[in-house]
């Protein structure tokens, strides 16, 4: 029994983890998803994460947070083995520029001089 | 067989005004029905959000459908937001780098917004979409323009003030706008309405550009150059005027000048005969309103024409009115008579 317990500890150690910072602070709540399912998770108030599964080479992990450019990354051979450590920059979007509209339920008044407001109570 | 020609354009007109371009609304249930289970859902995890809007669909335009629909019924317009930018966009009009600074801090407090309250304005609503395109591995670019409101872009130039989005499906383009298509700030109780718009999915473009003018011509989708001070000029209409499929087509300004014996002509393209019961002109002086509805019509070829004759002169704001949505607005100034306009010419 003990030694069961000992193996799937082992198992576990050899997840990827990783630490994600926006370059200077690290990000809490970054998704870490497997591309094209919904297996992933997300990391803590530190930036760490640990994937939920193990990962093969070549897989490809989507780190996306709303406001960041959203980053892909293909797995490579060392990333696979026992205690590898990813460490992920974001880079926030600035491509976002802010127009300002929305729909609103008014109608058009004419912009009118004060002479023709004066005029128009005659 | 002419006449054969013009019925069949005309019907080929309406089909494009009241369905979503090249595609019909049933091939969406199971798209909206999708989304519909994900309402409520937050901005946390955008893949997942994403794998379970589109993963048991099969063509691009659905899961394309499902992101769009979820992003119109669960994202709120935020209007102080709103004003707020216009306002600063007004004021740094000339100096874009003041502006491009003040954007650069709001830009996160946006973001900030949107995940935590869901809540945006327009470029927010651009840009979610985009993002959740990307996801999808569908091609979605965020469109920034002139939109006109009844106090931006209203017979001159202000500001660009509205970000709207273009989509490629199945290799061609197509244009909507998530932002009006989710609902309306209803001024009256101060407070954002949702209300979802269908008529602002795969828009036809030459009804588009009647109310969105982007800055890069090429995302009007259109071959023939459309001048932005007759954008500018045009009467104002309203985004309602896409759900009755009515298209104003005379007086062609906002702006129309006549003399007191003269009467004005209005021409609208209705595609229904029984809608014109509906129609209500209201007219504004500044001080009171007087609502009508005029008695005196043709309908041909589903052009409704009628013609209004002012009594006094003044500056008149007309509204055109159907079931008490708004449709279109237009000014209209009454001089004195022409005799006058005569003799002021011959002063000159």
């Amino acid at each position: 029994m003990k030694i069961n317990n000992i193996s799937r500890e082992k198992e576990q150690d050899s997840f990827l983890k990783g630490i994600i910072s926006d370059g200077a602070h690290p990000l809490p709540g970054v998704n870490i998803i497997l591309k094209g399912t919904s297996i992933g998770t997300a990391t803590d108030f530190d930036g760490e994460f640990e994937f939920p599964q193990r990962v093969k080479e070549g897989d490809i992990l989507q780190i996306s947070y709303l406001g960041y450019v959203t980053q892909e990354i293909k797995i490579k051979k060392e990333q696979t083995k026992l205690n590898a450590i990813l460490t992920i920059d974001m880079k926030e979007d600035v491509s976002c520029v802010l127009m300002g509209e929305v729909a609103v339920n008014d109608a058009y008044k004419s912009k009118r001089s004060l002479w023709q407001k004066f005029k128009n109570i005659f | 067989m002419r006449l054969f020609s013009l019925i069949f354009t005309l019907f080929f007109c309406l089909i494009l005004n009241g369905q979503p371009l090249d595609f019909y609304k049933s091939d969406f249930k199971r798209a909206d029905s999708i989304a519909n289970n994900y309402n409520n859902n937050t901005l946390n995890n955008l893949p997942v959000l994403v794998y379970n809007l589109t993963s048991n669909l099969d063509t691009e335009v659905e899961k394309f459908r499902s992101i769009y629909k979820w992003v119109c019924t669960n994202i709120e317009a935020d209007h102080y937001f709103g004003e707020k930018t216009i306002r600063t966009r007004k004021k740094y009009k000339s100096d874009n780098i003041s502006f491009m600074k003040w954007n650069e801090e709001m830009q996160s407090k946006m973001y900030k917004k949107l995940l935590k309250d869901k809540k945006t304005i327009c470029s927010g609503y651009a840009y979610l979409l985009k993002e959740l395109c990307a996801l999808a591995n569908i091609k979605c670019e965020v469109v920034n323009g002139y939109s006109r409101t009844i106090n931006t872009n209203v017979n001159k130039i202000d500001i660009p003030n509205h970000s709207w989005n273009a989509v490629e499906l199945n290799n061609k383009w197509y244009l909507v706008d998530a932002t009006l298509a989710s609902g309306f700030f209803f001024v009256n109780e101060n407070r954002f309405i949702k209300n979802y718009n269908d008529r602002y999915f795969l828009v036809n473009p030459e009804l588009f550009i009647k109310s969105h003018y982007p800055l890069d011509y090429k995302w009007t989708l259109l071959k023939q150059q459309i001048n932005i001070d007759d954008y500018v000029k045009a009467p104002l209409i309203y985004g309602k005027r896409l759900k009755h499929n009515i298209l104003p087509i005379v007086p062609e300004r906002l702006k129309t000048e006549i003399s007191k014996d003269e009467s004005i002509v209005f021409k609208l393209r209705v595609s229904k005969e029984s809608q014109i019961q509906d129609f209500e002109v209201v007219l504004s002086n500044g001080q009171s309103y007087h609502v009508t509805t005029s008695e005196n019509y043709s309908y041909k070829n589903g052009i409704l024409e009628f013609q209004y004759h002012f009594k006094r002169r003044g500056i008149y704001d007309l509204n055109l009115k159907i079931a008490n949505d708004i449709i279109v607005s237009y000014t209209i100034k009454v001089n004195k008579l022409s005799r006058g306009k005569n003799l002021l010419s011959y002063n000159l």
